[in-house]
């Protein structure tokens, strides 16, 4: 897997491609701001890129615009992006592009080392991987608290894999479950949320997140 | 050691200040000429009336006396007042309802200076029109005139400068007019003024120390953001990597020690970032020991050869011991960066109701508070407890700095 770094830690830079290269990856090229970036994907073509949210020069969010450019011109790379704080605002920016390809983690995720390439895996081969943290509050701000009381604890868990990115067979992986268990959870909590259901994949998880994400409707 | 505190400097930040807030407090141009050409007029036909309130006053009056006396002044005080209004939508004072307490009465005796100093004060002012405005207008129809009739006269040069002269009135005129406001102001108000001047001074002084203490907010966001928590989380990735290998088994002894090793290195220099930042901050050996104590610290931790000479006895405040120990560490940063000296020393001592301490330096000088924001950072903070900062750094040294706050203890 080629996979390209922003970010402008040199620190952070060169652990996040030690891990890369440990894991068998090739770091085609690792830059420190947006426009490095951007020139960077489009010379290199990687299969995804790890992108950094706060980059020079203004420090804000150079790295979502960057991502933003790079999903508009060459949408089959997948993007990566990496914050030390979960900022609601910017996860909805990336939903706003469509879920696919895409991905938005929390820094300290990257230490544990299987979730975190078994993440960058999912958004190089077009899924997603929302952080937990991002799906958690996501959750507890959504209007459609009713409707949510609906579910069992453990069709919540399910919603809540299904809203990170989860395949089915990664929901089954995390709670020892089988996956036809899992496909009927799924089917039951579309029901209950009076959703259309959808398939696997980043449709599912734009679903999921938009009715999350709705504002200003239902009790 | 005696105390010197640099003579004719300026407290760091007082004129420019005070001139800019001048120049922001725009008048409209023709109301500001308008009004003072009416004060002139007014002015000479007022000040009989004034004549007649000093003589009023002479001898002994009796209460009959004041109490026409006072009807008079304020009847006179409410049409100014109404004048100023008028064209410049600003009284200087409200217009009194209750009549006041005698002869003696500041207010009463403002309102009679006002009106015997305003013929004065307005010929001045007329100057400024007929300067700026009056002699430029008649001398550049008078050019115009000769250039069109062809008779020998003045050249274009002196059009050329009337016009000028006129253009520069236009900024000059509402400046005056200002003037004129605070004159009126300060005469018939003369206790208000002194209050408001401190309630301005006071307000811009919390402003600076919020703004102060923001900045200094967002340094530490940063300080904590780009360094403690970045080497945190590589820390984290450099031992997720190592269990990793350590699961799968095929970690090599001498690399996995390599690791750990290298994690602990890591980890030591976050302690050193984070202890760093405290210290800025608020070292416990300040609250523990006072400013002795804590600058000696500062001195040992820069290296500096520096005497440090603290008399205070009793302690002052902890906000007072607080900004004074930042401003005192921070002028210590600078001598140990950017001074070149030889020697320093710190002094701090308490001399009736303000505490001065002083930071010399025998190195290179050359210390400008306009030139980098360091200075005008520590006068800006010392600004919220009313301290003051004072400069004396010519290029080639010696520097000397000096900082006074009032202490009420």
């Amino acid at each position: 897997m080629r996979v390209v770094i922003a970010e402008d830690s040199g620190l952070l830079r060169a652990a996040l491609a030690g891990l890369l290269t440990d894991e068998g990856c090739t770091v085609v090229d690792a830059v420190g701001e947006g426009a490095a970036l951007v020139a960077s994907v489009e010379l290199e073509q990687p299969d995804v890129c790890v992108v950094d949210v706060r980059m020079p020069p203004t420090f804000t969010d150079e790295g979502l615009r960057a991502a933003m450019a790079i999903r508009h011109a060459w949408p089959s790379v997948g993007i990566l992006v990496l914050s030390q704080y979960v900022e609601d605002a910017y996860a909805g920016e990336l939903l706003a592009a469509g879920a696919s390809g895409l991905g938005y983690l929390l820094k300290d995720k990257v230490a544990d080392v299987d979730e975190f390439m078994a993440a960058l895996r999912r958004v190089a081969s077009g899924g997603t991987a929302f952080d937990p943290e991002v799906v958690q509050q996501v959750v507890a701000r959504s209007r459609h608290r009713g409707r949510l009381e609906r579910l069992s604890p453990r069709e919540r868990e399910v919603l809540e894999l299904m809203a990170q990115g989860q395949t089915n067979a990664g929901i089954a992986r995390s709670l020892f479950v089988g996956e036809g268990a899992v496909e009927k959870h799924v089917s039951n909590i579309f029901t209950k949320l009076d959703l259309t259901p959808e398939s696997d994949g980043h449709r599912r998880v734009l679903a999921v997140l938009t009715f999350l994400r709705e504002r200003g409707r239902d009790e | 050691m005696t105390l010197v505190r640099p003579v004719g400097v300026q407290p760091v930040g007082g004129w420019a200040r005070r001139w800019r807030a001048l120049r922001q407090s725009g008048l409209p141009y023709w109301a500001s000429l308008g009004h003072l050409c009416l004060g002139l007029v007014v002015g000479v036909v007022w000040w009989p009336v004034g004549v007649v309130l000093v003589a009023a006053s002479a001898g002994t009056p009796g209460p009959e006396r004041f109490t026409w006396a006072d009807a008079l002044a304020r009847r006179l005080l409410r049409a100014e007042m109404s004048r100023f209004d008028a064209l410049l939508g600003a009284k200087p004072v409200e217009p009194r309802r209750e009549p006041w307490a005698d002869f003696g009465d500041r207010g009463f005796q403002g309102v009679v200076s006002y009106v015997l100093v305003r013929p004065l004060v307005s010929a001045v002012e007329a100057l400024a029109i007929v300067g700026l405005v009056a002699l430029p207008l008649a001398l550049s129809v008078y050019v115009v005139i000769q250039e069109a009739t062809h008779y020998p006269g003045p050249s274009t040069v002196l059009l050329w400068a009337m016009i000028t002269l006129g253009l520069v009135g236009r900024f000059v005129i509402p400046v005056v007019a200002r003037v004129d406001v605070q004159i009126a102001t300060v005469l018939l108000d003369p206790d208000g003024a002194a209050l408001r001047q401190r309630l301005g001074e006071a307000v811009e002084a919390r402003r600076r120390t919020v703004d102060a203490a923001e900045r200094e907010r967002e340094r530490i966001e940063r300080d904590l953001h780009d360094g403690a928590q970045q080497r945190l989380i590589a820390l984290s990735i450099l031992l997720g990597r190592a269990e990793q290998k350590l699961q799968r088994g095929d970690a090599d002894p001498a690399a996995t020690l390599a690791s750990v090793q290298e994690a602990k290195r890591e980890t030591l220099a976050v302690i050193a970032d984070i202890r760093g930042l405290t210290q800025g901050l608020r070292p416990a050996v300040l609250e523990a020991r006072g400013l002795d104590a804590a600058l000696s610290v500062v001195v040992g931790r820069l290296g500096l050869a520096c005497d440090v000479d603290v008399r205070l006895d009793p302690r002052p405040g902890e906000a007072t011991e607080g900004v004074l120990y930042f401003a005192l560490s921070e002028l210590l940063t600078n001598v140990a960066k950017h001074a070149r000296a030889r020697s320093a020393s710190v002094t701090v001592r308490r001399d009736e109701g303000v505490l001065v301490a002083s930071v010399r330096d025998d190195g290179v000088g050359g210390a400008d508070p306009q030139r980098g924001s360091g200075l005008r950072g520590i006068a800006d903070r010392l600004a919220g407890i009313d301290g003051r900062l004072f400069v004396s750094s010519p290029p080639g040294g010696p520097t000397l700095i000096t900082v006074e706050v009032p202490c009420a203890s």
